[in-house]
């Protein structure tokens, strides 16, 4: 039988982390509302551009740098959006499972040529690629601490950069959909080179369309709104993500609790059973003791 | 019937203003225009400047932008800001502490002027609003 203060001591240790994990999903479920009412408020803007998209996109696409698609390409950026905090449960590790069988499916051979590109963002996603020794060209450490909308939209015209001077033919990006509080989709998705047909939305046909008077030729006007979209892309999966990690921590720091619970139970009922032996232990000497006296 | 819009400022983090207008001037990157009543369907790209609504109680509100588009039709104005700040989240001390550092990386720095340049135009921008 266990000693009765190394239980004790055990008890105490898993109620400190039980209190711990609580806290910490507490906390999780703060930020996690925060980031739905971030998520929720973009809402508007993006789906007003995407009208606007839609309704310009209908019209000559032809020269358009953004929609150059090379049959064959050469050089392919993965952006991937991670997490910079662990204990989220296989928050990350799932999203980077996924990238890789990715990887392998599609793009083998650019990752066996060297000419497969990573962004990172997030130290974890950092950190899980190094290790296995991706070619990350760019990794953006601490970014949820901040979340801002500029570094966002440097970081995608960078890309955008990149892309209009051939440098890369084909981006994508990899995020965890937030779903609900406790599923996430891990997507990954192509965002360059646009295809007219995801711009057009899907319910283009009822749109009536409106004669405009443009202040700027129609094809200016896609120059400036195809970066707004494509930054918006991103900025779009970055909000997401970081609402499913606040929402996988939450789920994750929750079962540690039930189970810190769990485990305390067990040892409590250990430490009662050891205690109450000792004490018939201790009864029965002092009964036969005094009967020694006593004859 | 009242001859009002309504008006629309929205930027990638959430709405700077929504309701009804009287008239609403915005930067077009071609020159500034007015958008009144029964405004012909319009699209225009922003440059940096000012927006600035009256509305029917003779209240006039402004903001500072850069980058985005407007779009209006049937009396529906819809500012689509990258960029958008009312003039009283606008620190004066803080944008001009920004606008010399970033005068400084422009004196040191050749590469990228053009988005230097831009942030200091913009900063500027800032500037003559905040007062």
């Amino acid at each position: 039988m266990a000693n009765l203060r190394d239980i004790r001591n055990r008890i105490s240790s898993v109620n400190n982390t039980q209190q711990i994990t609580k806290a910490m999903k507490m906390v999780a479920a703060a930020k996690l509302r925060k980031a739905q009412t971030r998520m929720i408020s973009t809402r508007p803007f993006a789906s007003k551009m995407n009208e606007v998209v839609g309704k310009l996109v209908s019209g000559d696409l032809s020269g358009q740098p953004l929609m150059r698609s090379s049959e064959v390409p050469k050089r392919v950026l993965v952006i991937v959006v991670g997490s910079d905090r662990g204990l989220c449960g296989a928050f990350n590790n799932n999203l980077f499972k996924v990238v890789e069988k990715e990887i392998q499916e599609t793009l083998y051979t650019h990752q066996k040529n060297g000419t497969l590109e990573l962004i990172t963002i997030g130290k974890k996603a950092t950190a899980y690629f190094k290790k296995r020794s991706y070619h990350i060209v760019q990794e953006v450490p601490g970014f949820f601490d901040r979340i801002e909308y500029e570094e966002t939209s440097s970081l995608m015209n960078g890309v955008i950069q990149r892309f209009v001077a051939g440098e890369i033919d084909r981006v994508h990006i990899a995020y965890n959909e937030f779903k609900s509080v406790i599923a996430q989709n891990r997507i990954v998705k192509e965002v360059l080179p646009i295809r007219p047909e995801n711009l057009l939305m899907e319910d283009s046909g009822k749109v009536e369309t409106i004669d405009y008077l443009y202040e700027n030729e129609p094809k200016q006007i896609l120059n400036v709104l195809l970066p707004l979209y494509l930054v918006m892309e991103l900025w779009r999966a970055v909000l997401e993500s970081n609402a499913s990690e606040q929402g996988a921590r939450m789920a994750a720091m929750d079962s540690a609790t039930e189970n810190a619970k769990e485990l305390e139970q067990e040892l409590r009922l250990k430490y009662n059973q050891a205690r109450q032996s000792a004490i018939t232990t201790e009864i029965s000497e002092i009964v036969s003791g005094a009967q020694a006296l006593g004859n | 019937m009242s001859k009002t819009l309504t008006a629309q400022i929205l930027t990638p983090t959430g709405a700077l203003f929504s309701g009804e207008a009287e008239s609403i001037l915005v930067p077009g990157s071609e020159g500034a225009f007015e958008i009144l009543f029964q405004h012909a369907p319009i699209v225009s790209v922003l440059g940096i400047g000012k927006i600035r609504v009256k509305k029917p109680n003779g209240e006039v509100l402004l903001f500072a932008v850069s980058g985005g588009f407007v779009e209006a039709s049937n009396n529906l104005v819809t500012v689509l800001a990258e960029k958008a700040t009312a003039p009283e989240d606008i620190n004066p001390e803080e944008v001009r502490q920004q606008r010399s550092t970033v005068k400084e990386r422009l004196k040191e720095t050749t590469q990228g002027r053009e988005a230097l340049e831009k942030e200091v135009r913009e900063l500027d921008n800032l500037l003559a609003l905040s007062t």
